[in-house]
């Protein structure tokens, strides 16, 4: 029974399969990241130029959203947890820097550590209250923990000046030059804040702390019989999707202008989440191919819609369908290939007899 | 007005304990949070809605058919986004991820056909209101506290009384042990997912001729309150459902009174954290080493 469903994929399985091994065999081969690397500086550099500030602006949100991602995979892929409440960090990385330069009139970088520090104690503290949990009721209070939060940014009006927002936030300072859109130097800061979490990521992962946390994710019990602190490396993932989670949410609120508690939503938290699902859990390469195909996802449907001759498909409005599509690729990455397009590549250093093969999950 | 809000508490209370009930029932047979049901309880509403003010359909009809339609809704979630991985052998995560998909999908196809703004929705069973020890009382209130209880009773019914209850506290108990003694556990959990989706179908018409508006992203702080309120009360339990739905109906109700209605969201939260911390299993769940 369950096989007859599955004959129909067997062929489009078998042939991504081969696509796959052939990319991966590619991506090995060193001068091919090098064309690939300095094709996306190349990128950078020419959208940072161009008088069109449509292009730069979709990559800028492709940064932001890599960003998230990157920290969101601290938790999401390394850590194994389900975390849906991204936009909760994102809101407070975002209000506490814009509070400090707008209405206390602070220099912009030393207003970005303490937000980011401020995201990452609020992390710290998240997975300490929550440490006992996991599973769905774990996924459940990371939900609730951003409407908790997103109530209490609308309430405490004090601080953040409640439903009304901060409008008028002064352009990022960053050492000495003002960022605009003009002289691209948002993309640029985006980039390497993105560059900057990349090599973290890579730098944590291969380390002591980095196994153990990927202890604590495939099995919390044998890593405590091996003498991890599973609080320990849980608090400290918190505190790095924690930290990069603010550094996103400290450029945002300068480069939108204003900042309102409506300005994060659910589905804006969710973004990320769908991205580490499609592009592969707790890669860096996943991340950053699910950030490249999700985040502009409405323009790509505006381009296909304006390009098609179809009526029924131009009437279609991008900005809502794309959150459509976002929870068509949840369900079918599930289906068919749950570590991601990306995902699941980790090589095994030793090979394991015929039939003994590892549970596919 | 104290008792005024102390009877909205309890009257919303109770529509928190019907729609907390199709978590508790889920959990029993699958053991994992179908996050998809707030999303289903906003369908059910706007069924409703389709029925009454669409299509001018008796009220009573529109309920029904809601029901009907809400339920396959639930069916359709399980067979597309949970079955396959069941059959497949995922873990939980993999379900949950599908289910928050699944919520997704339906939202947003909501809000494509409604738009995201508030619609103005019909008051179903309104008789006036009464007073009682000097505090104005609704029929409205009295009435859905009254439809709800029904329906617990029946629910209540339908899982002790009857051939196919006593199918699903068997898959409860053990899937493998009912599949060996002849229970076709498939059917029973698509059944268990119809029976959530309709209860929660029900309580969408309630909740939104109580408040008197729909909007497709109303399902969310329904569904979390819900779970909430099925942690609260212990999840896998009807009874622990039904007490967690009140207790934080009237915790709102009175941190509404003591504090004002922008923390009504709040509170609620705050209880789901306490137990979540301090009596992980609820008021009436059993100590399971499994469940955090």
């Amino acid at each position: 029974m369950n096989k007859k469903t599955d004959r129909p994929f067997e062929k489009v399985k078998n042939a991504f399969l081969k696509t796959e091994l052939a990319l991966s065999n590619l991506w090995t081969k060193f001068y091919v990241r090098v064309v690939v690397v300095l094709a996306a500086a190349a990128l950078i550099f020419i959208c940072s130029k161009t008088t069109s500030l449509y292009f730069q602006r979709n990559l800028i949100m492709v940064g932001f959203y890599l960003l998230l991602a990157l920290s969101l995979n601290f938790i999401q892929g390394y850590l194994g947890h389900c975390f849906i409440g991204m936009a909760g960090f994102y809101q407070i990385g975002a209000y506490a820097t814009v509070i400090l330069t707008t209405l206390h009139s602070w220099p912009y970088l030393p207003a970005v550590l303490v937000g980011c520090l401020v995201t990452m104690a609020i992390g710290m503290l998240f997975a300490l209250a929550t440490q006992r949990l996991s599973g769905t009721y774990l996924c459940a209070t990371t939900l609730a923990f951003f409407y908790v939060e997103l109530n209490l940014i609308r309430n405490w009006e004090s601080l953040t000046n409640g439903a009304v927002g901060i409008q008028k936030i002064p352009p990022a300072n960053f050492f000495g030059i003002e960022l605009s859109m003009k002289n691209g130097g948002y993309l640029y800061v985006i980039m390497l804040y993105c560059l900057i979490a990349m090599i973290v990521t890579r730098l944590i992962v291969n380390s002591k702390v980095g196994r153990a946390i990927k202890a604590v994710r495939d099995d919390s019990l044998v890593s405590t019989l091996m003498g991890v602190e599973n609080t320990k490396y849980k608090i400290i993932a918190y505190a790095f999707c924690g930290f990069f989670a603010g550094l996103a949410g400290s450029l945002y609120g300068p480069f939108v202008g204003y900042l309102k508690p409506t300005t994060f939503t659910y589905d804006m938290g969710m973004i990320p989440f769908v991205i580490i699902i499609l592009g592969g859990i707790a890669t860096i390469k996943g991340a950053i191919l699910g950030a490249v195909i999700v985040a502009p996802l409405a323009e790509y449907l505006r381009m296909l819609t304006k390009s098609v001759e179809f009526d029924w498909l131009a009437n279609l409005d991008p900005e809502q369908w794309r959150y459509v599509i976002y929870g068509i690729i949840l369900v079918v990455m599930m289906r068919f290939k749950p570590k991601g397009l990306l995902g699941g590549q980790e090589r095994t250093p030793f090979r394991l007899p015929k039939g003994v093969g590892r549970k596919e999950s | 007005m104290f008792l005024e809000q102390l009877v909205n508490g309890i009257s919303v209370g109770i529509i928190y304990a019907l729609v907390a009930v199709g978590y508790s029932l889920v959990f029993g047979v699958l053991h994992i949070i179908n996050l998809c049901h707030g999303v289903i309880y906003t369908f059910g509403a706007f069924m409703v809605y389709i029925g009454i003010v669409q299509l001018e359909l008796n009220p009573i009809l529109a309920i029904l058919i809601s029901c009907v339609l809400t339920g396959m809704l639930g069916l359709l979630v399980d067979r597309i986004g949970l079955k396959p991985l069941r059959d497949k052998g995922s873990d939980w995560t993999a379900a949950m991820i599908s289910s928050i998909g699944c919520s997704y999908i339906i939202t947003n196809c909501l809000q494509i056909a409604f738009g995201s703004q508030l619609i103005r929705f019909p008051v179903l069973l309104d008789f006036g209101s009464f007073q009682l020890f000097g505090a104005t009382i609704t029929s409205q209130q009295v009435m859905i506290a009254i439809v709800a209880i029904v329906l617990l009773i029946l629910l209540t019914l339908i899982i002790r009384g009857t051939r196919v209850g006593l199918a699903m506290r068997s898959v409860c108990q053990s899937e493998t042990a009912a599949a060996i003694n002849g229970i076709n556990v498939n059917n029973i959990i698509t059944f268990t997912f119809f029976l959530g989706a309709a209860s929660a179908a029900i309580a969408g018409a309630l909740n939104a001729s109580y408040y008197e508006y729909i909007r497709p992203s109303m399902g969310n702080m329904m569904g979390l309150k819900a779970f909430s309120a099925a942690v609260l009360g212990g999840i896998g339990s009807l009874t622990g459902s039904v007490i967690g739905g009140v207790c934080i109906g009237v915790i709102e109700a009175v941190a509404v009174y003591f504090l004002g209605g922008t923390y009504q969201d709040l509170v609620a939260f705050f209880i789901l954290f306490l137990v979540l911390l301090i009596r992980p299993y609820g008021i009436l769940g059993k100590k399971e080493s499994t469940k955090v």
